[in-house]
């Protein structure tokens, strides 16, 4: 299962890196052929936030997974370490209960919108919000993996989130 | 309405990230009063990631990250050296001085502590200034990071209150090095109580006008980048994405430190870091519908006007709610908590939402350096192997210098206004 979530890690890492690519590409290109030739490319603004969309909502699932997430830790770190099990395997209960609220009412939203265009891309707008369930699955998954990796003694629980910006 | 602020006061204090502890507060509220409308979960989450304008928030990242990778640290503290190491206390106005070029470019507070701190530091501490002084100064100037433009959590708090991120570029700059020559001055006047060295560095003219040549790449980007915004040459986002290629150019053919694996380091790091902001963004639009459904910044918004504080009072009392709660709440939460709940009444009373994101900044800032949360200290404690709370002593005389430079922005606008007013009218 470890292994599992590495892997899985390293591929999101891959996707999401690619995506922050093409996103920025797409905008230094748009630069370009404005001020070089007066031209744009229709939609290409659009594009690029979807591309943000989908930019973010990997790398939230992955910040889940490297407990990357701002947090003040100041109270729990205080704490016995059972206790401390106790609160980060509540809070991880807790995370993944918020992510499948998410992911579940998503797809109804989807359905109900989803089937519009966008304007300038005239592409249906679920390729967008599509992000959405993408990143609440991906985020859950994550949050199941690892409150079954410290129930089963893989990994520790009462792991602090980081307090970095 | 007492489930959302009671269940959220819980939960960040059980540890729960923060931007969930506020997406599980506000769901709370939802399955408790209004279960019929939850399917807007999806809908205001995507809301908050469905903004151009916010891609300026990643490459904003991303160019600090690059720039660093690039290895200008040295390059800045060597141009700083020439100019004020002669002086009593050299290597702590070196400290400062680096910080205010540094902070314009990176944009980040932490980055700065890590990258100056790691190099000034021992230095310091080598040539005979305690090493509580000289971390309290690292601590205290990176502030200047978040102030001096351009700055991410001006983006932040641009796109939160909907104002140009031009204007609050340039309403950040004055304060910001304010703040900075403030802190030079203590400096100096510490060095010279408590006896600090000069650094025996004397530099020809042409030694100097080398240096200066050789650094013009890492100095004329803050103002390429804010230049190209207030003059409306690109948008924020644009100029955000020319940054980054400036930066990629710095470090593969100037520098030559950035390699392609250093380069990809940094795109992954950025997306972990900006998407640590982006769920806060995306999470804390279902906290800012409860508070219109609410309707408490209305609500907060009749009260302040009956109470006929004035712009100055309301905005004292704001810049100790944001001391308050920046001790406990990271810059970016906190810009994002406060914002939709404090600006309406503002703007009502007359304050400019620039004047307003100013001082917020500058307020938070100073939280980024004060325990029990302060993203600064940590870094700085774990550069300089000291507690935090010594370094906060440290740090307490300069940050002294953010305090008054953000009551003058109180008590005179235009510090913060003139400069937006003469450029973007």
């Amino acid at each position: 299962m470890k292994r599992f979530e590495q892997i899985m890690i390293r591929v999101i890492e891959q996707v999401f890196s690619v995506c922050l690519l093409l996103m920025l590409s797409l905008i230094l290109i748009q630069v370009f052929l404005r001020y070089g030739f007066n031209e744009s490319i229709g939609g290409a603004n659009e594009l690029a936030t979807i591309l943000f969309g989908y930019t973010s909502a990997l790398g939230i699932a992955v910040a889940i997974a490297r407990r990357e997430h701002m947090a003040i830790s100041w109270f729990t770190e205080r704490l016995p370490r059972g206790a401390r099990q106790w609160v980060d395997a509540s809070g991880l209960i807790l995370l993944f209960l918020l992510n499948i609220v998410i992911l579940a009412y998503s797809f109804r939203w989807i359905a109900y919108t989803g089937s519009r265009m966008i304007p300038m891309l005239q592409v249906p707008r679920w390729t967008a919000q599509m992000a959405i369930p993408l990143g609440t699955g991906a985020s859950a998954f994550f949050c199941f993996i690892k409150l079954y990796l410290g129930v089963t003694g893989q990994e520790e629980l009462g792991v602090l989130w980081t307090q970095e910006d | 309405m007492g489930i959302l602020f009671v269940s959220l006061v819980i939960l960040l204090a059980l540890g729960i990230p923060i931007a969930y502890a506020v997406g599980l507060s506000s769901l709370f509220y939802f399955a408790a009063y209004h279960p019929e409308i939850m399917q807007i979960l999806p809908q205001r989450m995507f809301a908050g990631f469905n903004a151009y304008t916010l891609i300026a928030l990643p490459l904003f990242i991303l160019m600090g990250f690059l720039m660093n990778e690039a290895g200008i640290t040295k390059r800045l503290i060597n141009f700083c050296l020439m100019f004020v190491a002669r002086f009593r206390g050299g290597l702590g106005l070196v400290n400062v001085g680096a910080s205010m070029v540094f902070g314009g470019i990176s944009g980040s507070s932490t980055s700065d502590t890590a990258s100056i701190g790691s190099i000034l530091i021992p230095e310091m501490e080598k040539r005979g200034y305690s090493r509580q002084f000289a971390a309290g100064i690292t601590v205290a100037s990176s502030t200047m990071g978040m102030i001096i433009p351009p700055s991410i959590p001006v983006v932040l708090y641009a796109i939160v209150a909907r104002e140009s991120v031009g204007q609050l570029f340039l309403g950040g700059l004055f304060p910001g090095l304010l703040i900075g020559l403030f802190q030079l001055g203590m400096v100096s006047f510490l060095a010279h109580r408590q006896g600090y060295p000069r650094e025996a560095v004397r530099h020809p003219f042409k030694a100097v006008a080398k240096e200066t040549l050789l650094s013009s790449y890492v100095l004329l980007m803050p103002p390429l980048i804010v230049g190209l915004v207030v003059f409306g040459v690109v948008t924020p986002t644009e100029s955000s994405a020319i940054a980054v290629l400036y930066a990629v150019i710095i470090g593969f053919a100037f520098t030559r430190r950035l390699t392609l694996p250093g380069f990809w380091t940094c795109v992954r790091n950025t997306v972990i870091i900006s998407s640590k902001i982006m769920i806060i963004i995306a999470l804390s639009q279902l906290y800012i519908y409860v508070l219109a459904l609410e309707r408490i910044p209305e609500t907060l918004t009749a009260f302040m006007v009956g109470l006929e504080l004035g712009p100055t009072l309301f905005m004292l009392i704001f810049s100790l709610i944001v001391l308050l709660m920046g001790t406990f709440i990271d810059v970016s939460p906190a810009i994002l908590l406060l914002t939709p709940i404090f600006l309406p009444a503002a703007v009502d009373i007359g304050i400019s939402p620039v004047r307003f994101g100013v001082v917020l900044v500058c307020g938070l800032a100073v939280g980024a350096c004060t325990p029990p949360v302060g993203n600064c200290l940590n870094v700085c404690s774990a550069i300089s192997r000291m507690s935090i709370g010594k370094i906060f002593i440290g740090a307490l005389p300069f940050l002294g210098a953010n305090v008054l430079i953000m009551v003058l922005c109180i008590f005179f606008p235009d510090i913060v206004l003139w400069l937006p007013r003469i450029f973007m009218g």
